[in-house]
């Protein structure tokens, strides 16, 4: 499985060289024409921001449409010399949050 | 080859065999997500029926073609790893089983030295996993008589007193913990559970990747505030380029002190050379540990 950014995700990066990435939130039709009716909402995408921090920072960097999920993990452990197996649950882990959040499809 | 030592049972297997799941008393290895081997045991006293046991597992598997095998009837390799087995003391009986899909390799063991009683079984899809099957059970080892006892497991290796027990683990990305308790007699060890009544708590742990934890920060510092318990502030910590250490009285007060219910603490962190980890030792309890002990301890505690 290869990881894919959604091109709707601004990425910037702060001092630390940490990157802090903005998304678009996914509203579910009928929150939404809930809170258009109520006035609560004026149709324009909802942003959320996310602050990364070092690992996720690098994890992130390594989603470039071409690494699989098991590749980012073999470049986390060649990086933090972590073991495999727990490099492959930190980097599942990461990758299964922010694809719930539409940040990332898999290919 | 990779050796995983676990609550005084060993065993050595090729390097792509890993657990999939650990208990305090046996542990399942898994090739690519695959199950290749079973490990359980417990402690028996006095006699074994093997009979008896094995039995039990036929009943226990219904709708698995399961059989208790004299050693001319399994592979010639197999028979050969049990008789090397057996001149070291232990006891083993194999069985075989199958079902539409699997085979399987196992033996049912017992040490009359230790008491230990143990079974394991191998998941066989080739003919070269009997091979493989043999060789492994050929290694197993019963480390539970002696009078330290060693661990391998995820990477890190240790050694401690037998008197100390395996008390709980996790091994979650990041953070690895192992605790073990010693009951400040055999005759308490029996009666109370582990970690209760008087008694010594130590804790074997790994942090990773240090790299990022300590990142603008120092040892010390990091573990004061990260450490769990944190090192009481009572107690001095000592810095040197070899780590940090820490031993002292956490808890004193004249009535504990009457009362002999101080509580000793003693700790060791250093950052690896290699692995990028930071390792922690502490013990803690109203039984002191010895510093030599404790530092054999430490030493002992490295990756493997």
């Amino acid at each position: 499985m290869v990881p894919v950014r959604n091109t709707k995700v601004v990425e910037s990066v702060d001092d630390d060289d940490l990157i802090q990435l903005a998304y678009p939130l996914a509203i579910k039709p009928w929150f939404g024409s809930l809170a258009e009716k109520v006035g609560l909402w004026d149709k324009r995408p909802m942003i959320k921001h996310l602050e990364l921090d070092e690992m996720g920072t690098f994890v992130w960097r390594a989603i470039n449409g071409e690494n699989s999920v098991r590749q980012i993990a073999a470049i986390f452990v060649a990086h933090y010399e972590v073991q495999p197996r727990e490099a492959e649950l930190s980097v599942t882990a990461f990758i299964k949050t922010i694809g719930q959040r539409g940040m990332i499809g898999l290919k | 080859m990779v050796e995983y030592i676990w609550n005084g049972v060993g065993l050595t297997t090729p390097d792509a065999w890993e657990p999939s799941a650990l208990e305090r008393d046996g542990f399942l290895l898994e090739d690519q997500g695959q199950p290749v081997c079973e490990l359980k045991w417990s402690t028996v006293q006095g006699s074994f029926n093997f009979k008896k046991h094995i039995k039990r597992l036929v009943k226990e598997h219904k709708g698995v073609d399961m059989q208790g095998v004299s050693e001319a009837e399994t592979p010639n390799v197999w028979a050969k790893a049990v008789a090397r087995l057996s001149e070291s003391g232990i006891i083993l009986h194999s069985f075989v089983w199958k079902t539409q899909v699997h085979r399987g390799l196992g033996a049912v063991m017992h040490n009359p030295a230790t008491g230990l009683a143990a079974l394991v079984q191998f998941f066989i899809t080739s003919p070269a996993d009997e091979v493989v099957a043999a060789e492994t059970l050929s290694t197993l080892r019963d480390y539970s008589g002696g009078k330290s006892v060693p661990w391998a497991m995820f990477g890190l290796s240790g050694r401690l007193p037998a008197a100390f027990k395996l008390e709980t683990f996790s091994f979650r990305p990041g953070h690895y913990t192992i605790k073990f308790w010693r009951a400040k007699s055999a005759k308490q060890a029996g009666k109370l559970p582990a970690g209760k009544g008087p008694g010594t708590s130590l804790v074997f742990q790994r942090f990773a990747p240090a790299s990022v934890l300590l990142k603008g920060t120092e040892l010390d510092q990091w573990l004061r505030d990260m450490l769990d318990p944190t090192p009481h502030e009572s107690v001095p910590m000592e810095s040197s380029e070899a780590g940090v250490a820490w031993a002292g009285i956490a808890t004193k007060s004249m009535l504990r002190s009457l009362l002999r219910r101080e509580v000793h603490v003693k700790g060791q962190a250093w950052r690896t050379d290699t692995g990028n980890a930071i390792l922690v030792v502490t013990a803690t309890g109203n039984i002191p540990v010895t510093g030599e002990a404790f530092n054999d301890m430490c030493e002992s505690y490295e990756f493997v």
